[in-house]
């Protein structure tokens, strides 16, 4: 059985691309897609997937504020973070303080993806 | 693989536990004091013109120092000998796992040098020549290198990138559409791109994984939003690795190109490529 995974990003281009990767490597099926924080809230609680897969830099409700949000929600959320700056930087600490399971750099190759997905599913 | 930080190439090389990253980021963070919590210390400024300076910076992308300076909180000299110590006594990331045990001097040392290697390939080259004088010169040489170096890898084109000259006005040409990337840092700097229909489908085609001839205007200009997003979050993240702090804002479409204003140098950089026609810029504040 596929693993469901809700796809945060304001690019519509760069959730495609994630949707497509995934596709590609298997085992993982999106269920949905939101285009910031405030509708990736709302969809978390509808879809209840088992991964989220988050841009950190978006408008309006930012990543780091809907981890936040998640994570009250649903503290045992599964929630890697997706970031053109990487785990470098303010942000990126912040979202692994917050209790992201990972940030992934951008642009990311499959096979390391594939790694940290399956990773996020080991760690307590 | 991108630009990393450190913690992640750990984890991800499995010398390190996520547990243990969160510990050593703590360690740093009780250890590295902020700008504010040092001038209070030395008794320079009080904990209410922190909380003031703190208000401040949320509507302006001045750094603490810098604000303190200009409110006449602090003397030039008193925010340069903070941002010494700061830098004389920042406690790294690998010194924070060896203080509390989570890794041996030995595999610390060969990790690093590991890390350091496959790092160099992002490190802006110092062969991209920028104006004289030019505000945020290392902010626009370092994306002017991972330009060309994205367009390659993300995009399988190969674009030549010449010296960079001052402009004054927008670019010529037919271009199909421009983006813009604002940094937030001092100096402001706003990285702008334009390119043609060919070049813009030939990037969606390969950010999306398929072709992208048949797709949506709002599609296509997002993946080349998206291609500067990559290059100014990659180019933020090698100066991050250098000690100097930028973030970037969401990335914006463009219905031109703006000419500068005073204070503000607009630069070109000439692009070549085979098919089609690129065209890059950077809007510099004078700080």
């Amino acid at each position: 059985m596929s693993r469901k995974v809700l796809v945060v990003d304001d690019s519509l281009a760069s959730a495609r691309q994630l949707a497509k990767v995934l596709e590609d490597l298997g085992g993982y099926e999106v269920v949905g897609h939101a285009r910031n924080g405030a509708e990736a809230v709302k969809l978390y609680k509808s879809l209840s997937p088992e991964l989220v897969l988050m841009d950190i830099i978006m408008p309006m409700m930012d990543g780091i504020q809907s981890l936040r949000t998640l994570l009250k929600i649903d503290p045992g959320a599964r929630v890697i973070m997706v970031s053109s700056m990487g785990g470098v930087g303010s942000q990126a600490e912040e979202a692994l303080r917050l209790g992201a399971r990972n940030v992934i750099s951008k642009p990311f190759e499959p096979d390391r993806l594939r790694q940290i997905l399956d990773r996020a599913f080991e760690a307590k | 693989m991108g630009i990393q930080f450190f913690g992640e190439f750990l984890i991800e090389r499995w010398v390190i536990t996520r547990g243990q990253l969160i510990e050593a980021l703590e360690l740093q963070e009780y250890r590295n004091l902020k700008f504010g919590e040092l001038a209070v210390r030395r008794g320079i400024m009080t904990p209410e013109q922190v909380r003031q300076i703190n208000e401040l910076q949320r509507s302006t992308d001045l750094r603490f120092g810098d604000l303190a300076v200009a409110k006449g909180m602090l003397s030039p000299e008193q925010a340069r000998e903070i941002l010494t110590y700061q830098k004389n006594n920042y406690l790294m990331l690998g010194e924070a796992l060896l203080e509390l045990g989570h890794i041996s001097e030995d595999v610390l040392d060969r990790e690093l040098a590991i890390f350091q290697e496959e790092q160099a390939r992002y490190r802006p080259s110092e062969a991209v020549a920028v104006p004289e004088a030019l505000p945020g010169a290392e902010v626009v040489r370092s994306a002017v290198d991972l330009t060309a170096k994205l367009f390659l890898r993300v995009a399988g084109i190969n674009v030549k990138i010449g010296a960079g000259q001052d402009a004054d006005g927008p670019p010529g040409g037919d271009f199909h559409l421009s983006v813009g990337v604002r940094f937030v840092g001092s100096p402001r700097v706003q990285y702008l791109l334009s390119v043609s229909s060919e070049i813009a489908v030939e990037v969606a085609s390969r950010i999306l994984g398929q072709d992208a001839t048949r797709e949506s205007e709002e599609m296509v200009e997002d993946a080349v939003k998206e291609f500067a997003n990559l290059v100014c979050g990659n180019t933020a993240a090698a100066l991050a690795q250098q000690g100097k702090e930028f973030e970037i804002h969401p990335p914006e479409s463009l219905d031109s190109i703006p000419a500068p204003a005073p204070g503000r140098r607009l630069v070109v950089f000439p692009a070549h490529v085979a098919n089609g026609a690129v065209d890059l810029r950077f809007m510099c504040e004078e700080a």
